[in-house]
Order: C-alpha cells, then structure tokens, then sequence
C-alpha cells in the first residue's frame, strides 16, 4: 500500500519544448515507452521537441537523469520558468577585483653603438625590445636564421622558444599564447606562411594579437629560396576565411626591420589583432648597419587576457558566433577596427616625388633598386620618384595621392606577378580616382629581382620614343 | 657455347635493366651522405626485380632526402614537407598496377607529416616507406627534429634538445592495422639490401626506418654503434632475413626473431642498450585499403548511365503540365 500512494507522489517529467535538442537520450531511457520523437519544429529552438505521452508515465524519473539539457527534462513543479542559478544556489558574487589593464612601461636605453646584422636578425632584436619573450615557429629558409637567434636569446631573457612540429602547431601555439596576453611572434616563409592562414583567420575572429615575420621566397609551391614579393595577395587579401584584414608592414632595410618589427607589436596590442611583416629573402639575408633604439618596452597586461588569475577569471577567447545576428555584429565591430586601421596606420616614404613626372612604385628590396634608378634618371635630368608604401594594407593612398599629383605615369617595379600593382589599382580605385594615370610595370620572376639598370633602361627607352 | 647469336633472339621488344638504367641526375648530397647509399640500395632492388621505368613511382617530402626522386630515373613526385604519404596514397589508390615507394625525412615524417604517417599506417596500402632518419633536419641547416637524441646541441636547441626522442619504431608498432616495420643502418649494405627486398614483396605498407649519416652536421652521431658493432641486434629468422658469414662475423650479437611476433618486437625496439637491425613485424594478413577500394567488377557504359540517372531522379522536380494541373 505505502508503495502505491509513493508511486503517486513521483513527479512525472516536464519538458520545456524549446530547451530540447531532439537527441532521443529520454527516449532510450524510458522503460514505459512513452517518449517518442516529436513532428513539429518549435519555432524558438528550430529543433523537433520529443512528445510525451503522461497517460502512460509512472514518474520513474529515468528520463530526467538522462536529458543533458539542463533545461530539457524538469520535474513537474508549478512555477515552469527556467530557474536562475541564483534562486537555486543562492546570489554567489565572485570576490574577485575586476582585471585591469596594465599599461606598457617605456624604459629608456642606453647609447650603443651601431651593428652590423642580417635583417632576419634585426627583426629578432626588435621583437625583444618591444617586449616579446615568446616565439613559436618551424624551421624554412630564409627565414630561420632569425628564429636561431631568438632560440639563443630568449631563454635568457626568462622567455621561451618553442620549435613547435609545424607551422600549423606553430600558429595555434600562438593563437594561444597571444590568448594569454602575451606577445608573441614567428619568423616563417611562403611555404609556412601559406599553413598558417587558417590560424590567423581564427586569431583575427578571436582578437588575439601576434605578429607574423613572412620572409618571402620564390613560388609557388615549393618554388625556391631566393626573394619573391609572391605573398602579397595573401597577405593583404587572404588571410584566411572570413572577412580578415591585418596590417602588413613592407620593410627594405635591417634598419627598418627592426623598428617595424618594434612597431608590429605596438600595434598588434593597441587593435587586439595580428599584425604581418612581409619582408624577402634577399632583406632577410643582407646584412646592414642597424642603430638601436633609445627606448625599449616593458610589456603590460591587457584586461582582455585569459592570463590565469582570479581577476582575468571571466575572459573568454573564442572566434565562435553561432547566431547570425551575433556574428553580423561581430563582423561590423572588426569593420569599424579595420576602419581606424584604415585612417591612422597609412604609412609611406616618398623620395623625390614632389615634382615627378614619373613615379616608381616599390617597395621591400626592388624598392632599393627603384632608388639608385631614381638617382640614376634624376642625373640624367628625368624627373623620376619613387613612392615606397610600408603598410601594404592598409594601402597609403593619401600619400600616394600626393605623390602623383605631377606624374603623368606610374611605373610599379616588383618582384612578383602585379600583387602590388593590384593593391595600387585597388587602393586607386577605392579613393575614387577616376583618370587612371597610364601604369606601366617592371617585374620579374622567381627569385629574380629586377636590376636598377633594367629599370633605368626601361624609363629611358620610353623617354626617348616620346 | 653454343652459338646463340644475337640475330636469333626474337624478344627483342624486351628491355633488360641494368643499375645504370636507374640512375637519374647526379646525386648533390654531401660527400659521405648516408642517402647515397640508400640510393643505391634501390637502385639494386629496382635492377634485381627488373623493375620497368614507368611502372616504378618514387614520391618524396621535402628535405635532403627527399631529393631521391630527382636521382631516379623512374616516375619520381617530390611533393610537399610533411606530405609525401598522402601524395604516394594518392598514386596507388588510382594505380595500383604501379610499384610506389616512399622517401621521407626524420623532419618530414616524424615532426609535420605524423598525422599523415600514423593514418597511412592504418590505411595499409601497398607501399615501401623509407624513413631517412639522419636525426636533423639537413636541408634547412641543422635543427632538431623529434627524433634527435636528448642533449643534442643544434641551430634551435642551443643548450640541447629537452625531451626524450621519438622512436618511430615504437610508433609504428603501435598504430592500428601495421602490417610491416624493419629497421637498418645505411652502413651495413648487405641488411639493408635485404630488408628492402622483403619490404617490396610485402603485401601492405612497409614502413623501413633507415639510420642514415648526415657527415655535414652530425658526424658523430652513430659512432657508438659504428665504433661498437655489438650495439647493433641482428635479427635473423627463417621468416625474416639471414645474414651471410661475413656479417655475422662483424656483428656478433644476433638473434632469432620471428617477425610474427607483435609483442617481442615491441620489446625489441624499447631496449635501451642495443639497436635492432632486421625485420621487427611482418603480418600479411592486414587488409589493405586500396584492395578493399578496388573495384569489384566492370560497368558497361549503359549500367552507369543507369546508375547516375536512379541518383539524379531523386532530385527531380516533375514539371507542372496542365495534365497533371500543378
Ligand atoms: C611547410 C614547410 N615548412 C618548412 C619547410 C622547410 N623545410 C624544408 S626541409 C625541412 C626539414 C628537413 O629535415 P628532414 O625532414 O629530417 O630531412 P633531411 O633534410 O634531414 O633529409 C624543413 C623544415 C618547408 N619546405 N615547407
Ligand atoms: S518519468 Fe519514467 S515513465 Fe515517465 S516519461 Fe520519464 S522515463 Fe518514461
Ligand atoms: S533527453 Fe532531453 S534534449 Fe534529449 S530528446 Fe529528451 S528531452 Fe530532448
Ligand atoms: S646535410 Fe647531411 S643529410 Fe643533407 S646531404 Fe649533407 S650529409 Fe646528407
Ligand atoms: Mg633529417
């Protein structure tokens, strides 16, 4: 007898329809067979709810330890509200302060005198000055020799250096040390820069900062390792999936190597976001006298961290929006980033270009033999310049806007197949100037650069016939 | 001896191979270079077994030694780093007429291409792997690889490597569906020579990890067992591979070892003080995937129209007539 009136009393299940994700747990459950896939979409959850028949249900309660839904199966109670946490186990505030950024320390450096270093090696120092005592990467010529150093250095420095098994392994270690708000960086090549798209694209969605040194070599495919201007389209316009820009900086010298380097991290952190250096291999290689800095950086701790103390407790780092409407959002707040990007972090170096006719664009080491042409047909009495965009993207069109305000031609010099000549046209394009200037273009292939003298020849050629 | 003349001989649409036939553009490795020698080692495999030309696929990664195919005069693939497997599963999937051999580095293999490595393993197709293991990466100049010994000083680990190594012996025992593991030094030919041959007559994957000097970088590191041909086990059994007197006589410490036994072999290649040269496992039994792929019978031109239409007429919209007044 007592156990029939305790039968009665069980709770038979509730199902709160739009919590229900049709898995079918319940109904495997069920030693009574009441529970069956449901027919009709519920309209908040878009899923098919089970049904449950309650004639047949003895209140066993087997279904409700089987639902994973926390508010799939309740039992039957009379307020049918999803509860609060809070009701349930009382208000539980966390006591822990609220993380706060700390800010960068600048600390001055002393005079030292000049070095003589490859470029892969000034970028290696400039990485320690700005604070990065992380690098991740996998060995791929031109570009290890800067990572040999930081494999030398940074243990000293209290930091780490990890030969990871790949630059797929390389660029999730980054996406997490980065998460950590760490800075942290990679020198890598084409080949590797190529694997590491996927990643970059996740960092960019997730807002994770680190900086990528591509050292370009010659392509496709495992092409060779002399110095092509070949990753410029990844760089600018392919940095894996989604709707991702990042800065990229376009050294030509040791010296800037170092200081863009320097100023990759700064703005890797000030727009949570990785930042890309497109050096070549030839830069990457040529040693050069390289002056160093009279500051340094002593990195601080952004809020956003998930640094692993009680205050950075509640950060989350995911590239994951499930809703449309989240990641349209998402997508407009990256679109506004990509927007200040686009009004403060032109950068360009103009020479000679105030009164050109004709302007050469150029830029990484093509663009140091653009110069000695400008040179060159300057004597000659040609007016000739030379634009030099630093940022690649964003593109420096209100300088090179200036810049061709004499010109009659544009004559890009590169070491690829037009990937910067698209960036002009596109930049051009993108600002509304509507009378294209004739452009003309010197390029060479694989691993060849194109020589200051073709370059003067070419002009001169042209000169002549007119 | 008989006065057989060359007229009389009607085969003449025959091409007998010589090493010579093999041998594809100059080698560029360094003086020394244990890779020489397992180029050679093929090219006496693919002489003994007359191997036709065309027939014959060698697909490499990227590294020192994966410049073999270059040396070949056969097929050759000179894919990606890391890649090689899948590129050689490629090939066999749709070929399984030809002979495919693979050439990896340590680097290759064992760091960028594991996941690769473990699945074609456990995929079991027909083909001889070969694992140049120098223990560094070569090409890209001296770093280390998974497979370099703790405390070895290189280009990225200054103060030497950190952790244990990765025995890709062990490894491989250890993936489901193996079917073929050896071991051999690139210094002791006649082993090497052998294990090959058996490698191509087995009916799977064969995995050969190949210990191979690189003189230019790391030209002590075999020493120990150069220097002290007891650190070397030879395994000999009936159903392996036998060693002729001349080796025995070097390498004293040898053993019988029946490749059938999994867990013996897994023994073998975790000691400590020795290294096992020889066939470690052999299962012919395993299913391979590319059999298992193959196609069954063959479709006449009308049984797959038939085929591709029941498909398509799944997803048919009928169109509205007035007949039928939708
Ligand atoms: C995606 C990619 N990353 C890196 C490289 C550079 N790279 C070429 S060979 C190699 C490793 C060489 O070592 P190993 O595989 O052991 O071959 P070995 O030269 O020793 O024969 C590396 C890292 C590359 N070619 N592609
Ligand atoms: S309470 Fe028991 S009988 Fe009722 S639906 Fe759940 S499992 Fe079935
Ligand atoms: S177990 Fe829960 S989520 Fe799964 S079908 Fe049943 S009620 Fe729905
Ligand atoms: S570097 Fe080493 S592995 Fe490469 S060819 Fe030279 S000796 Fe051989
Ligand atoms: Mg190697």
């Amino acid at each position: 007898m007592i156990k029939a009136t305790k039968q009665k009393e069980r709770p038979k299940p509730f199902l709160f329809p739009e919590f229900c994700k049709a898995c079918g747990r319940c109904i495997t459950a069920c030693p009574k067979n009441c529970i069956t896939f449901g027919d009709t979409i519920n309209p908040k959850s878009g899923l098919m709810p089970v049904q449950i028949d309650m004639e047949l249900c003895n209140g066993c309660g087997l279904c409700l330890s089987a639902c994973p839904e926390p508010y799939g199966l309740m039992p039957q109670v009379d307020n049918h509200e999803p509860i609060d946490p809070k009701t349930l186990f009382g208000e539980k505030n966390s006591t822990a302060s609220k993380a706060v950024r700390v800010p960068d320390e600048v600390l001055p450096l002393p005079d030292m005198n000049p070095l003589i270093i490859k470029g892969t090696y000034a970028s290696a120092i400039g990485a320690a000055l700005a604070g990065c005592r992380h690098f991740f990467g996998y060995p791929i010529t031109p570009s290890t020799e800067g990572a040999e150093l930081m494999a030398k250095i940074l243990p000293e420095l209290n930091g780490v250096f990890v030969q990871a098994v790949s630059e797929v392994a390389t660029v999730n270690m980054m996406y997490g040390c980065g998460g950590a708000g760490m800075r942290c960086m990679t020198f890598t090549s084409s080949p590797g820069f190529s694997l590491m798209l996927e990643g970059i694209s996740y960092m960019i969605g997730a807002e994770v900062p680190g900086v990528f040194v591509n050292v370009m070599r010659g392509g496709p495919g495992l092409g060779n390792i002399a110095p092509e201007q070949g990753d410029i389209k990844l760089a600018c316009r392919g940095l894996g999936h989604g709707n991702t820009y990042a800065v990229v900086l376009a050294p030509s010298t040791p010296q800037e190597m170092l200081e863009l380097t320097m100023l990759a991290f700064q703005l890797s952190f000030k727009y949570r976001h990785p930042v890309i250096i497109l050096a070549d291999g030839y830069l990457g290689q040529m040693t050069g006298k390289v002056n160093l800095p009279k500051e340094m950086v002593k990195p601080g701790l952004p809020d956003w961290a998930v640094f692993g103390d009680e205050a950075h407790r509640a950060n989350l780092i995911c590239s994951i929006e499930l809703s449309e409407q989240d990641l349209e959002q998402h997508n407009l707040h990256l679109m506004e980033k990509y927007d200040r990007m686009i009004s403060t972090e032109q950068r360009a170096d103009c020479y000679f270009c105030d009164d050109a006719e004709i302007v050469l664009v150029a830029t990484n080491t093509p663009s140091r033999m653009a110069k000695g042409a400008v040179e060159e047909l300057r004597r000659a009495g040609i007016r000739v310049g030379l634009f030099r965009p630093i940022s690649l993207w964003p593109f420096p069109i209100d300088a090179f806007e200036q810049s061709i305000s004499e010109a009659r031609k544009i004559v890009v010099v590169e070491a690829g197949n037009g990937q910067l000549e698209d960036e002009i046209r596109l930049a051009m394009s993108k600002a509304g100037i509507m009378n294209y200037l004739p452009i003309e273009h010197i390029q060479r292939y694989g691993g060849v650069l194109p020589s200051k003298q073709a370059i003067v020849d070419q002009i001169l050629a042209k000169e002549v016939q007119q | 001896m008989f006065g057989i003349q060359s007229q009389c001989n009607i085969e003449f649409d025959e091409e007998y191979y010589d090493l010579e036939s093999y041998q594809g553009s100059i080698p560029r490795w360094c003086p020394g270079c244990g890779d020489n020698a397992i180029l050679t080692a093929v090219q006496k495999l693919c002489r003994d077994e007359q191997l036709p030309l065309e027939k014959t696929v060698f697909v490499s990664g990227i590294g020192c030694s994966s410049r073999f195919p270059h040396y070949m005069k056969t097929y050759g693939f000179h894919g990606l780093h890391g890649r090689a497997l899948p590129v050689a599963q490629g090939v066999k999937i749709r070929r399984p007429d030809l002979h495919v051999f693979v050439n990896m580095g340590d680097g290759d293999c064992c760091s960028i291409g594991t996941a690769h490595w473990i699945h074609a393993v456990r995929y079991n197709m027909k083909i001889v792997a070969m694992l140049h293991d120098n223990e560094i990466y070569g090409l890209t100049k001296m770093q280390a690889s998974p497979t370099s010994p703790q405390g070895l000083k290189t280009n990225t680990t200054p103060t030497g490597a950190y952790l244990r190594p990765l025995n890709p012996l062990s490894v491989t025992l250890g993936i489901s569906n193996v079917s073929f593991v050896a071991n051999v030094a690139e210094w002791i030919p006649e082993a090497m020579n052998k294990v090959i041959a058996e490698a191509f007559h087995h009916p799977g994957f064969a995995f050969i990890r190949i210990m191979q000097r690189c003189p230019h970088f790391t030209p002590r590191l075999f020493d120990p067992f150069i220097t002290d041909p007891s650190k070397l086990l030879m395994l000999s059994h009936e159903n392996g591979i036998q060693f002729s007197d001349g080796i025995s006589k070097v390498y004293k410490s040898q053993m019988e070892h029946d490749p059938s036994d999994m867990q013996r072999a897994r023994e073998l290649v975790e000691m400590t003080d020795q290294m096992p040269i020889g066939i470690l496992y052999r299962n012919p039994e395993v299913p391979r995937y590319d059999e298992l792929r193959k196609r069954q019978r063959i479709y006449s031109m009308d049984m797959r129209k038939a085929a591709l239409e029941t498909e398509f007429a799944k997803f048919a919209v009928e169109p509205v007539t007035e007949r039928n007044g939708k």
